[in-house]
């Protein structure tokens, strides 16, 4: 006669035991292995399933800071490269391991890899922005504007400038101009309405000229919006620097067409708003591999935000000043140095910005071209409200005069987890 | 997808990247040159071969 008993079939600790024994034979085999990574990797879900069934020391070893994974990139865009034949074979670098916390809030090990080159082409972290918004609309007719600080040769403190719309905003549409304010002449200066600001074109672009006819609209500030509600001088002349709210984030994370969509009271679309989302260029199986993980940003400081940092999710994402080993701004904030970097620089240390601290490593190609280029990252230049960070393609890192509203490329990394 | 070993210093690579896109940017840059006096050449009715020449005949004088 048999005899049950309510023992469990597997002790809880037998089976961490077994885990652990699992990942330590895993270790084993990769070194056995060493020199074969290339034909035992055969597939982004295996490696997937490999960095999640492992933790972060285990990955190491498993997957060497260096090695390449190779993935083609389709630019849905462009006729030469839309197909499975003529898709770009983008190399990522395995840049870094650590841990990443997911969108439910689970800590996991996280394997980091980033575009060894840049994008194809260039996106802008955010359009010149409006200096109205207008919810209720705003009727046909001529208005000013006062201009509340000096900031280069042509925007001059105290000056007015008018301009007649000769055909009505409707409710939800948004006025744009003063683009490039410090840098063009005011006789270059222009308004556009816009119906809404998804809108592919203006309503009407019209001519600015100094003087106070008309309406008053209020005093643009340098920095910071008006007590009338205008937008700042800064952020209308060369967009905003908000990593959260920008469009390069929102084409980074979609995939498809018509991806862009109004964060803030003064967005206007990209120039590059037609374009298909990066995600729309890789195979199902790649982006299954990857998931959105926590991104922590630093804010700019002339804004008057009520904190020092915002968190987002993303799948894509650029890097930071101290991701790539560069002096941040605000320090161990913005993610752990990449190891990558470290060794391209051949500095475990931060090393510095500007034309004094040039670096091989710096100067980044793309995918369509063997020249160095002027790459974006997301760390906002603090001091001011429309000016990032950016490798140049002298190979230093710089800001001053890398506007958001600049169309630069970019070289984005994400996260198998 | 294919996954490929490092087997180079990351730092020596990126060395190699630069060196090679440097010394394309010079090719690059002659090309722009050549075309230009081509150009000019053509503008004002020279013959580039009176003015230099071509290795050929450098040839023909060094003999």
């Amino acid at each position: 006669m048999s005899t049950i008993t309510n023992d469990p079939i597997l002790l809880n600790e037998t089976g961490l035991m077994m885990v652990d024994e699992l990942k330590r034979q895993n270790v084993y085999l990769a070194m056995l292995a060493e020199g074969k990574r290339s034909e035992i990797y055969s597939s982004m879900s295996q490696i997937a399933s490999i960095v999640r069934s492992n933790d972060v020391e285990h990955n190491q070893q498993m997957f060497p800071i260096g090695d390449k994974i190779v993935m083609p990139w389709k630019d849905l865009d462009d006729d030469g490269h839309n197909t499975d034949e003529t898709a770009y074979q983008v190399d990522w670098n395995i840049v870094h391991h650590g841990l990443v916390e997911r969108q439910d809030g689970s800590i996991v090990p996280g394997m980091f890899i980033q575009m060894d080159k840049c994008s194809a082409y260039g996106v802008q972290f955010s359009h010149q922005q409006a200096f109205l918004n207008c919810p209720e609309g705003l009727a046909a007719g001529t208005y000013y504007i006062s201009l509340g600080a000096n900031w280069g040769t042509h925007a001059v403190a105290g000056k007015s400038y008018q301009f007649t719309l000769t055909q009505a905003v409707p409710a939800g549409g948004r006025l744009s101009g003063f683009e490039g304010m410090p840098d063009q002449a005011p006789a270059n200066w222009r308004v556009k309405s816009w119906a809404s600001p998804t809108a592919a074109d203006p309503i009407e672009t019209v001519t600015l000229t100094e003087g106070t006819s008309g309406t008053s609209l209020g005093t643009m500030n340098s920095t910071t919006l008006s007590e009338t509600g205008l937008n700042c001088m800064q952020r209308v002349a060369y967009g905003h620097n908000s990593w959260s709210t920008s469009a390069i984030r929102q084409y980074l994370n979609a995939k498809g067409q018509n991806w862009f969509a109004s964060k803030e009271d003064f967005d206007i679309r990209p120039d590059q708003y037609g374009k298909y989302g990066f995600m729309s260029g890789f195979s199902d199986e790649f982006l299954a591999a990857i998931k959105p993980i926590k991104v922590t940003t630093a804010l700019n400081t002339v804004e008057g935000f009520a904190t020092t940092t915002e968190d987002t999710f993303d799948t894509f994402f650029l890097p930071s000043l101290q991701q790539l080993n560069i002096t941040p701004q605000l320090t161990n904030v913005e993610g752990d140095t990449f190891k990558w970097w470290k060794e391209a620089l051949g500095r475990s240390t931060f090393v510095g910005t500007g034309s004094n601290n040039v670096f091989d490593a710096f100067k980044v190609p793309a995918i369509n071209a063997n020249s160095a280029q002027y790459v974006r990252l997301r760390s906002a230049h603090r001091g001011y409200a429309n000016d990032t960070w950016n490798l140049g393609s002298s190979g230093y890192a710089g800001s001053g005069g890398y506007y958001a509203s600049s169309a630069y490329r970019f070289s984005p990394v994400c996260v198998i987890c | 997808m294919e996954y490929r070993k490092n087997n180079m210093g990351i730092a020596e690579q990126q060395s190699l990247r630069a060196a090679r896109m440097e010394t394309a940017d010079q090719a690059s840059e002659q090309e722009r040159q050549a075309a230009k006096l081509d150009y000019i050449a053509m503008m004002t009715d020279i013959d580039l071969s009176d003015v230099v020449p071509d290795e050929e005949e450098e040839g023909q004088i060094n003999e």
